[in-house]
């Protein structure tokens, strides 16, 4: 399958810390892939290199075949981009800010813009920046589907919705992104609204990718054991897991690995288990499991 | 595009530009009422008289309102533009960036000529009963650095508003300042003379000058 988009050995520091070394990641098309990490590891920051607004401190990204950082205007026709906190131009009305972009789009349909907002509670002649922040995410995703992109770049859609706005953006996201065969890269500090939305999963940790694949395949592959036990182990790390949580005799372990090597590795070290079982996880659990809480 | 453009700065700074058209209106009145004031004071023979010879000039007040208009409407322009980092928006555009930022900027001149060739034209067509060509020529040649330095400040303002580090933008507003200075050297009628294709220069070279802070904001250089 075509990829989308292309990194390869992107680096990043700020001053002389580093964000993320070396990362290696593809985006196919007609994927919605979610990049998921804690605070600090690169989001935002793999969305400002992806549309050339950072230059990294190595590697490249490719768009549509095209070096991130030198985009046509051509490509970036292809490209709808969604700023952090849905931000657009305040001073414009949602006829004028419709009819500005209009002008930059020979593709442009106005029609799933104005649809989408006669769900708004909203004025013609209102001012954007006299509107919630939830209203205004419905402008934007206006604009982008009035756009017709073939890729989707959101960094953090989430970012001050409330519960049924996050639904609604959510909802006709991934109904436009489908029936369209749109390619979708995407942030978001919700996980749970990642988790309605995305096909495949990008996790960031420790300055790398520490998972890329799909959705249903890490839900099903990446496991959480719990168990109890009368020893205080003090050192997990030759345990078949990527993080092991003990508090007293409670033993969560979140691994790769299948139960029986679990088992094994327990047995084989002296550690009594009591209660074993593997437990459900949303990708919530699944995310914080392999990244740990701190 | 060029449309959707102008509309989206109009829109963006149209009370600002009302505002100080109001004040060009009024200035350009002002002059010309002062004028004709002294007419009647004291005859039109006398005033050319000491226009001619003692240096009078009865426009020297407005000088600094061009430099307050091009800063004023450079800081309305664009820091809406930087703010929660807004430009992106416009960068993403299928247009190219340099290009886009030339056109914004081709814009704010528009507008400030709009607003200065409205003053300069209240102002001397109204004196053409009044004062001879001379005059007028001199009174142009005085005032035309003032209304060059307005636009080298908006061009400057721009190039500093798009600098995000704090130390550059202090180094780049002294550079600014000392450029612009260049146009307020002296008041005195027709000093300039020599000097106005230099400045005309200047001010044409300066329409660049927020390419390089604009491409250091738009790549997140902070160094």
């Amino acid at each position: 399958m075509e990829n989308i988009i292309e990194c390869k050995n992107l680096t990043h520091h700020y001053g002389t810390k580093p964000v993320f070394e070396n990362l290696n990641f593809n985006v196919p098309a007609g994927s919605i892939l979610g990049l998921l990490g804690k605070n600090g590891t690169g989001k935002t920051t793999t969305i400002n290199i992806l549309n050339g607004f950072l230059q990294p401190t190595g590697g490249q990204c490719y768009i549509f075949g095209e070096d991130s950082q030198l985009l046509s205007p051509t490509t970036k026709a292809r490209i709808g981009y969604l700023l952090e906190g849905h931000i657009q131009y305040g001073f414009m009305t949602i006829a004028e800010i419709e009819r500005y972009y209009s002008a930059y789009y020979s593709a442009w349909k106005k029609e799933p813009y104005y649809e989408l907002m006669a769900k708004l509670d909203v004025a013609p002649n209102q001012k954007i920046s006299s509107m919630s922040t939830g209203q205004r995410s419905q402008v934007a995703l206006g604009l982008i589907l009035a756009q017709d992109p073939e890729l989707l770049i959101l960094d953090d859609f989430s970012m001050g919705l409330d519960p049924g706005y996050r639904r609604l953006f959510i909802d006709y996201l991934r109904e436009y992104a489908r029936a369209g065969n749109k390619t979708v890269f995407t942030t978001s500090h919700i996980i749970q609204d990642m988790e309605r939305l995305i096909d495949d999963v990008l996790i960031l940790d420790s300055k790398q990718v520490v998972a890329q694949q799909p959705l249903n395949d890490f839900m099903e592959h990446f496991r959480k054991f719990t168990f109890t036990t009368d020893r205080k182990v003090e050192d997990w790390s030759q345990a078949p897991a990527v993080n092991v949580e003990q508090l007293n005799q409670h033993v969560e372990l979140y691994t790769w690995s299948e139960e029986i090597e679990v088992k094994s590795f327990l047995d084989g070290n002296g550690i009594l288990a009591e209660n074993f079982s593997q437990e459900n996880m949303n990708l919530e659990d699944a995310f914080i499991g392999l990244t740990g809480k701190y | 595009m060029l449309k959707a453009l102008f509309i989206k700065e109009w829109t963006k700074i149209r009370w600002i530009l009302i505002g100080f058209f109001a004040v060009a209106l009024f200035s350009g009145a002002k002059l010309l009422l002062d004028i004709h004031h002294q007419i009647e004071l004291m005859g039109a023979g006398n005033l050319w008289d000491i226009l001619l010879f003692n240096n009078f000039n009865p426009y020297r007040w407005m000088e600094y309102v061009p430099l307050l208009t091009g800063i004023a409407v450079a800081l309305a322009q664009f820091i809406p533009e930087v703010q929660q980092k807004r430009i992106k928006l416009m960068f993403h555009l299928p247009v190219n960036e340099n290009q886009m930022l030339m056109q914004l900027t081709l814009m704010g001149n528009l507008f400030l000529l709009t607003i200065f060739l409205s003053e300069l034209v209240i102002a001397l067509v109204g004196i053409t009963f009044v004062l001879p060509k001379k005059l007028i020529l001199d009174a142009f040649i005085t005032v035309a650095p003032w209304f060059l330095g307005g636009i080298t400040a908006y061009h400057l303002t721009t190039m500093i508003v798009f600098e995000s580090m704090p130390v550059r933008r202090l180094s780049l507003i002294l550079v600014a300042s000392a450029f612009i200075s260049l146009f307020y050297q002296t008041a005195t009628t027709g000093a300039y003379r020599p000097a106005l294709p230099l400045l005309a220069i200047i001010t044409i070279l300066t329409f660049f000058t927020h390419l390089y802070t604009a491409y250091r904001f738009r790549k997140g250089i902070h160094q």
